[in-house]
């Protein structure tokens, strides 16, 4: 029995998915160039530092 | 203040760190916690009868080591450090917490039942309603001759599935929020109306929504004073809080270590990003978080036999953890960049076991809100 995956859901309907949303979801500050990657472009770029 | 463990509590850490060494590395509990039936009882066994364990916090008459709080922080840290799911919590801290406190009179049955690794419980307080407060109750026990019958829903019962018994939370009169009415119960999860539905939650434990169909339960069933039980419950919860601070501080520290690691050999720009200030500053604020989540943890334990002080102290140990955990978790994600994400890693179960920490017996806001009522006796 595949216990992996999101087809084992419990609690009310809103909540459905939502667990695997915002796990799922901390790879926005990684991907495509990382927060503190970022960080350092703003820093050259706009500030001239 | 002296915070020195005692000989005995660092060969207590010393001997269940060396076991879970052998038998519990990170492949062995991932390849466990994958597959049914999600635990390992022969683990159970081991702490049982080749470490003896589970009789940390009983007195030597029950068959116990004749420790308390303390040990059982040393054991619950190496515990977090290992992300053990076997369920120590439910059975030892808040089990037998139950058992110790309320003067039942098959206690003793039960605690040596736990000692020899036969007797499991699991505490089912929450309701999907609930929010946290312990006294939101919708599940009903009716006086029924000596009796009582049972009735309801409790939500996402820890350890439910490898329990034998439940220690349930009920209305016995009252409106749905009040402090009084409220009674405690041990019931046999194989009694008849008791159904569960079983599943895992996203860091390898195991949970179950029970459900109480008429269930009948016994004068014996009782625990505590009938009707005002929510001090007792409030008592032992701040235990299992102390307890669960205790794991956190196990997997805040893995977080960082294992953060610390990867910087250091992770290549990037011809060098490794461990020599960038950024992440250097990063990793200092995360090593911030972790000590002050020890020394909370320390300052709960000490203070959680103690009524007067235990309330204040559990929920402020809590407002630490709960922070640290978030901090300490997504921080350890974020350096370890992509790799990160993966399953493979060991750094995402960690920070899969930090998340539920932070919520659980509640969330930072809620025991802020706790704290500030205890401190000015009035609601926030």
């Amino acid at each position: 029995r595949d216990l992996s995956g999101s087809n084992l859901t419990v609690g009310p309907d809103y909540a459905d998915g939502l667990a695997g949303e915002m796990f799922n979801g901390r790879k926005t500050s990684i991907y495509g160039g990382s927060n503190e990657i970022q960080r350092n472009i703003i820093a050259k770029m706009v500030l001239g530092l | 203040m002296d915070f020195s463990f005692t000989e005995e509590q660092s060969m207590l850490r010393d001997t269940v760190a060396a076991y879970l060494g052998d038998h519990y590395d990170f492949d062995k509990r991932r390849a466990a916690v994958s597959k049914e039936p999600g635990w390992r009882p022969d683990v159970w066994k081991a702490f049982a009868e080749e470490l003896g364990i589970l009789g940390a916090p009983f007195s030597e008459e029950l068959g116990g080591l004749g420790g308390g709080p303390i040990e059982n922080m040393v054991v619950m840290e190496e515990f977090g450090k290992a992300l053990v799911v076997e369920p120590y919590l439910g059975t030892v801290v808040i089990g037998g917490g139950f058992l110790k406190h309320s003067g039942h009179a098959g206690a003793a049955d039960l605690i040596g039942g736990i000692i020899e690794g036969k007797t499991i419980f699991a505490l089912a307080y929450a309701e999907p309603k609930g929010r946290y407060n312990l006294a939101a109750l919708e599940t009903t026990a009716k006086k029924d001759g000596a009796g009582w019958t049972l009735n309801g829903h409790k939500a996402v019962v820890i350890g439910a599935p490898f329990a034998t018994h439940l220690i349930v939370t009920a209305r016995t009169s009252g409106g749905a929020r009040d402090a009084g009415g409220i009674s405690v119960f041990i019931v046999e999860k194989n009694a008849k109306g008791v159904t569960t539905r079983d599943y895992p939650t996203v860091d390898g434990f195991r949970a179950s929504e029970v459900y109480f169909e008429n269930v009948s339960l016994g004068a014996d069933a009782l625990v505590g004073p009938a009707d005002n039980g929510l001090p007792l419950i409030e008592k032992v919860v701040d235990e299992a809080i102390a307890a669960t601070c205790a794991e956190a501080c196990g997997v805040l520290r893995k977080l960082h270590e294992g953060t610390l690691e990867y910087t250091k050999q992770r290549k990037q720009f011809g060098v490794p990003i461990s020599s960038f200030q950024v992440l250097q500053h990063r990793m200092v604020d995360m090593f911030i978080n972790v000590e002050q989540a020890v020394s909370m943890t320390y300052m709960a334990n000490i203070k959680v036999s103690d009524d007067a002080e235990r309330a204040k102290a559990a929920s402020a140990a809590k407002v630490q953890i709960g922070k640290a955990c978030r901090f300490v978790g997504q921080n350890a994600i974020q350096l370890h960049g992509g790799m990160g994400m993966t399953d493979e890693m060991a750094i995402g179960h960690y920070f899969k076991r930090a998340t539920m920490i932070e919520t659980a017996f509640g969330s930072v806001d809620h025991h802020l809100a706790r704290y500030e009522f205890l401190s000015l006796g009035k609601a926030a």
